[in-house]
């Protein structure tokens, strides 16, 4: 195709048309509007006095029109304005040339902004290329709160968990138990005299519980002759600690009979 | 400004003209009774011809840079 536009018979063409130049004029310099309309003559006076050498141009391949000095050029102009809209960096390339008569923005005088912006996505992103250093966190880390005085301790972010807010009275798991026949659900009779004909896994998991509860004892005997670990004995009996029920929204509250909307009602329906 | 009629859509959702500080005061109506005392129109444009953009955009960008280093000195 560019071979056609370079044959002579091409620019013959277009020089007998009456209608070629405008043609070639938009060409050379497009426009960012769709169409052209019939105030574009007095819209885009730069076409105009462009004219001679878009026709020029016109004549070569329009991305061999701009050279590597021009896109270093165009490079540099967006540097210093610290890349400007596509239209706003047009227009200033095309007050470069006409308005302070700078010829190296002869060529780019007449770039369009599609064509600007693909520059700025291939051809000079080496160029701009900018390197920042990282910079340092201004936050110190592992900062010693309070003042130790020079003594070891007090890391910051390190809680020592005594267990003493653990304190509760011995778990009542074997009431719990019996109380509870194998489906779950409470029955008073089965309270009163649970037979172990009726709720044999309950007596199982009694006595389980009961020599898990042996087992700890001794431990706790044998931890409290040899002294330092005596504190975690004495933790061997309590109770596990409470699942965190603040994971949920709602927190402690009950359930309701619609479990899967609790406590979250961000669209409530409205109902007439 | 009067609303656009109904064929002038195109018109008037077209993106506003470009115009540097000089050009949107020379647009108003009378821009000479808005300066200052001593000071012209032809005064203006002589100063806004003496060098183009991309020069005026570089003197700024150095002091600009000068001005910043001296934010972080110890006075």
């Amino acid at each position: 195709m560019y071979a056609w536009i370079e044959s002579p018979a091409a620019i013959t063409v277009r020089a007998a048309r009456p209608q070629g130049a405008r043609l070639a004029a938009t060409l050379s310099a497009e426009d960012s509007r769709a169409e052209p309309d019939a105030g574009d003559a007095a819209d885009c006076p730069l076409s105009g006095q462009q004219h001679d050498a878009s026709d020029e141009l016109s004549a070569a391949p329009l991305c061999a029109a701009l050279h590597a000095a021009d896109i270093e050029l165009l490079a540099a102009v967006d540097e210093l304005h610290e890349t400007l809209s596509g239209p706003a960096a047009r227009r200033i390339l095309q007050r470069e040339y006409p308005q302070y008569s700078k010829p190296e923005y002869e060529r780019l005088a007449t770039i369009s902004v599609a064509h600007l912006y693909n520059l700025r996505h291939q051809r000079y992103r080496e160029r701009r290329l900018t390197y920042n250093k990282t910079k340092p966190n201004t936050v110190s880390i592992g900062e010693r709160r309070p003042d130790p005085q020079g003594r070891p301790g007090h890391l910051r972010g390190l809680t020592r968990c005594t267990g003493a807010t653990r304190t509760r009275p011995k778990a009542s798991t074997t009431s719990t138990l019996s109380t509870r026949s194998f489906s779950g659900r409470s029955s008073p009779s089965a309270s009163a005299k649970p037979g172990w004909s009726r709720c044999w896994p309950c007596c199982y998991a009694n006595f389980l519980s009961a020599f898990a509860a042996f087992i700890r004892q001794r431990q706790r005997v044998h931890q409290l002759v040899r002294g330092p670990s005596a504190q975690q004995a004495d933790q061997a009996d309590q109770e596990p600690p409470p699942p965190q029920q603040l994971q949920r929204i709602g927190g402690k509250q009950e359930w309701r009979h619609r479990p899967q909307a609790h406590g979250l009602r961000p669209h409530r329906h409205r109902r007439y | 400004m009067a609303p656009p009629s109904a064929g002038t859509w195109a018109t008037a959702t077209s993106p506003p003209a470009l115009l540097d500080p000089l050009e949107t005061l020379l647009a108003l109506p009378q821009p000479a009774q808005y300066l200052r005392d001593g000071l012209t129109l032809a005064t203006l444009k002589r100063m806004a011809g003496r060098r183009g953009d991309a020069e005026a955009e570089q003197q700024m960008q150095h002091a600009k840079r000068q001005l910043f280093e001296r934010f972080g000195r110890r006075l």
